[in-house]
């Protein structure tokens, strides 16, 4: 009687670990599909940062360069930059992200606007159009495209758009089947005991580990200063990564404390079941 | 007694048996992700640096002017300039030409005045020192150059001067433009050609300029 006991006890164990691992497991799938996985989450963090403005500045910035190797004055990119233009063609390119599509940019607008440019630029200054040569200003066009085409593309995403696809599939049948075991193990814990209290401490287990390993990692990462490591040669692309790892992990924190708060509570459930039973 | 002891086990295995827990599920979780770390180490080789990006368009100036006029002066007092820092200026008289020296040829020194590519020498080493400069901005001045003009280097370790040999209009992929292998120091100038015209130009305007004085750099390879 004694030896089954404890072999019961030991089962209830193993099974409180393996439910505190789907738990765990199930937090950092969840938190990677409403985060980084997700294509809101992506437009939303650019929106919430400074993201456009900063980029903006950047583009104007690279373009002055180019304006200053073409012979334009330095006001010239002033205003040029139409940050709705610049929104437009980041969307695009974030949709094709998740979509699965080849990761293209189309500057065709950013083009027309800068040929319309050049000649009132030309009709300001009073330029003769004899001296100015078609192959030099197509030349211009096309560098300042380039600039534009670079800049609107997102580092990093042409690398990782295969392992995103391959890893949004399973992170769903992941969830699907952690979900599955952790319901499987609680309907175990409760019809298997003729004592709730007791189910109720092993699920409490299981919370409560998973919560404090959940929290454990973010603590780790915040500490470590690994997000701050995140090096960009782009100052808007460095902020909008970090600001992504930044509410990952911030949500990561939430669940934990989410999972804390339940264990807590399954904690004086028990409590007060175990109590109500000795009674 | 009896209840101290019983909060006490009621504690233990509140705390206790979740705490092993978190650790036998850590293990676990790391043998499992095993396979994934391959490519969580590449994403963190990508993305993560100890090393800042400055990312400020300011540039620093480690040039102070010098009265040295010696013919030699010690590798070991030279500050061999890193890329995007000004160390010297560069004139030629009468010319329009009075403009800061930079390391490097990138949108820093071209914004501010004219950089040496870094892949050549900085005056002094008995090398090729070849010189980038916008032709609408620092640079266009290199219009008015004559063969015979001398162009001034002032750097903090010594002031160099070079005689305009020769001028010419070359196409920018040109492979005859310059020699960064020859044997004595010599100073090429280049800008975008045609001058004073708007758009990206294909011939490039090369100033070519012999040394006639200032110091040696010596002990650089002991």
């Amino acid at each position: 009687m004694f030896k089954n006991e404890k072999a019961t006890t030991v089962m209830y164990l193993i099974l409180s670990l393996i439910m505190g691992l789907c738990i765990f497991a199930c937090s950092i799938f969840a938190t990677l599909k409403f985060t980084i996985f997700s294509p809101n989450f992506l437009s939303d963090t650019i929106n919430s940062t400074s993201y456009y403005k900063d980029l903006c500045a950047e583009l104007k910035d690279d373009l002055v360069n180019i304006g200053d190797a073409s012979g334009l004055d330095k006001n010239f990119f002033d205003d040029f930059v139409d940050e709705v233009i610049v929104r437009k063609d980041v969307q695009y390119y974030v949709n094709d992200f998740y979509a699965g599509e080849k990761l293209k940019v189309n500057p065709s607008e950013f083009q027309k606007t800068l040929r319309t440019a050049i000649d009132k630029y030309i009709n300001r200054k009073g330029l003769d159009r004899k001296t100015i040569s078609d192959k030099a200003i197509n030349g211009f066009i096309k560098e300042a495209t380039d600039i534009y085409v670079s800049d609107i593309e997102i580092t990093y995403f042409p690398q990782i758009q295969k392992s995103y696809l391959k890893y949004d599939t399973r992170l769903n049948i992941l969830m699907a089947v952690t979900i599955a075991v952790i319901i499987a193990i609680t309907l175990i814990f409760i019809f298997t005991n003729k004592w709730k209290h007791i189910a109720v401490r092993y699920i409490y287990y299981a919370t409560a580990s998973a919560g404090l390993l959940t929290l454990l990692l973010p603590i780790i990462v915040f500490l470590s200063g690994v997000i701050g490591k995140i090096t960009i040669i782009s100052r808007s692309l460095n902020d909008l990564y970090t600001a992504c790892f930044n509410s990952m992990f911030y949500a990561l924190i939430f669940i934990a404390a989410t999972l804390v708060v339940i264990s807590a509570f399954l904690w004086i459930i028990h409590n007060k079941m175990r109590r109500g039973v000795a009674n | 007694m009896k209840k101290k002891n019983k909060i006490h086990k009621n504690v233990k295995k509140f705390l206790i048996v979740p705490v092993i827990m978190s650790a036998a599920i850590c293990l676990i979780s790391a043998a499992i992700a095993f396979p994934l770390l391959s490519d969580a180490a590449a994403l963190s080789n990508l993305l993560l640096s100890d090393k800042q990006v400055d990312y400020s368009k300011s540039f620093e100036n480690i040039f102070v002017p010098t009265t040295n006029d010696e013919d030699t002066v010690d590798a070991s007092d030279v500050e061999f300039p890193s890329v995007d820092k000004q160390f010297g200026e560069l004139k030629i008289k009468n010319r329009n030409v009075n403009t800061k020296l930079f390391f490097g040829d990138g949108s820093i020194p071209l914004q501010n005045g004219v950089g040496v590519y870094a892949g050549s020498f900085i005056p002094g080493y008995g090398k090729t020192i070849l010189v980038a400069g916008h032709n609408n901005t620092f640079f266009n001045g290199l219009k008015n150059v004559k063969n015979g003009d001398i162009i001034s280097i002032a750097t903090s370790y010594g002031n160099y001067k070079y005689k305009i040999r020769d001028t010419k209009i070359l196409n920018a992929d040109s492979k005859k433009a310059y020699d960064l292998n020859k044997k004595e120091e010599n100073l090429i100038l280049y800008t975008c050609y045609p001058f004073d015209t708007l758009g990206l130009t294909e011939k490039r305007f090369f100033v070519y300029a012999d040394k006639i004085s200032g110091p040696k750099i010596v002990g650089l390879y002991e």
